[in-house]
């Protein structure tokens, strides 16, 4: 765990596409029922500015660190995300967010939701990105 | 079937090189070159990382400022070359470096505060409208196209 960041729950920021951060949201309350601290942003109708602005706000609310989930990587709300977090001050980026995901999917969030108690920040990065891997098959 | 000729196409896009434009513009057009022109970005080794990390990564992407876009301008590309811009002014700028400019694609200018609604995906402020007047009025043809599959509208007709 980083410090200051022990013992304190962790929360998920998703910027992506259309509908799909809330989608992803509410598909995951339905399998564990419903869940605090998953909050969506999405890029419809917003510049590039403006979405950075809006991610920027929601990362310097004080709070429960964070894990941002992007959809697509290299696209708006992956380069707001990043345009975001370069904002902060130190202080604030290395209490309040863990970092950035892209290719968010179902299997992910699943698994940020049911181990995000107790796991560390490391721990929870390989965790999803090895889980949201995992669900991928054929 | 002769290959298409290689062009330079203009773009105006807020959100500049992101998801529409690196898989949907590309892929529809054949575009192999990108060029993000901006004089900050130009100047800037951390944005310039943010925008390499296309979705697509097959396409070729350049950072130039108006003045060294200008210059390239002066010869037709080697590829088929789609060049966003984050506003109208820089592109009065290109004209004003010498280039030759007659055709430009709005892609999205969303809502800020202060800007008037066009259409669902464009908004312009008072300094952009005027900018857009008044290269309209230095004849480049100006439309409206989210998508290479959405309808393309003329903005001097929408604008009146």
């Amino acid at each position: 765990m980083k410090p200051g960041m022990e013992g304190r729950p962790l929360r998920a920021l998703l910027v992506t596409h259309g509908d799909l951060g809330d989608a992803l949201r509410r598909a995951a309350a339905k399998i564990l029922g419903p869940q605090p601290g998953l909050t969506a942003i999405s890029n419809d109708g917003l510049g590039l500015d403006e979405l950075t602005r809006r991610v920027a706000l929601e990362l310097s609310l004080p709070g429960d660190p964070l894990l941002v989930f992007v959809d697509l990587y290299g696209g708006s709300c992956h380069t707001a995300a990043q345009r975001a977090l370069a904002g902060l001050s130190d202080e604030t980026r290395e209490r309040q967010v863990l970092g950035i995901v892209t290719g968010v999917n179902l299997p992910m969030l699943l698994t940020f939701v049911t181990r995000r108690a107790g796991s560390s920040a490391a721990e929870m990065l390989d965790l999803v990105l090895d889980r949201g891997r995992r669900g991928i098959r054929s | 079937m002769t290959p298409a000729p290689r062009r330079w196409l203009l773009r105006i896009d807020d959100r500049l090189v992101h998801g529409q434009v690196c898989v949907g513009w590309c892929d529809a057009l054949d575009i192999t070159q990108l060029i993000l022109c901006d004089d900050e970005i130009a100047a800037s080794e951390f944005e310039q990382d943010l925008f390499r990390c296309c979705p697509v990564e097959e396409q070729d992407l350049r950072f130039l400022t108006v003045a060294e876009l200008a210059e390239e301008m002066q010869s037709p590309p080697i590829e088929t070359t789609l060049v966003v811009f984050a506003g109208p002014r820089p592109v009065l700028d290109l004209l004003a470096a010498g280039a030759e400019v007659t055709a430009l694609t709005l892609g999205g200018l969303h809502h800020r505060p202060g800007a008037r609604e066009i259409l669902d995906y464009l908004f312009l402020t008072e300094g952009q409208e005027a900018d857009l007047r008044a290269l309209l009025g230095r004849g480049v043809a100006i439309s409206c196209q989210p998508l290479p599959s959405s309808p393309r509208q003329d903005l001097g007709k929408l604008l009146g």
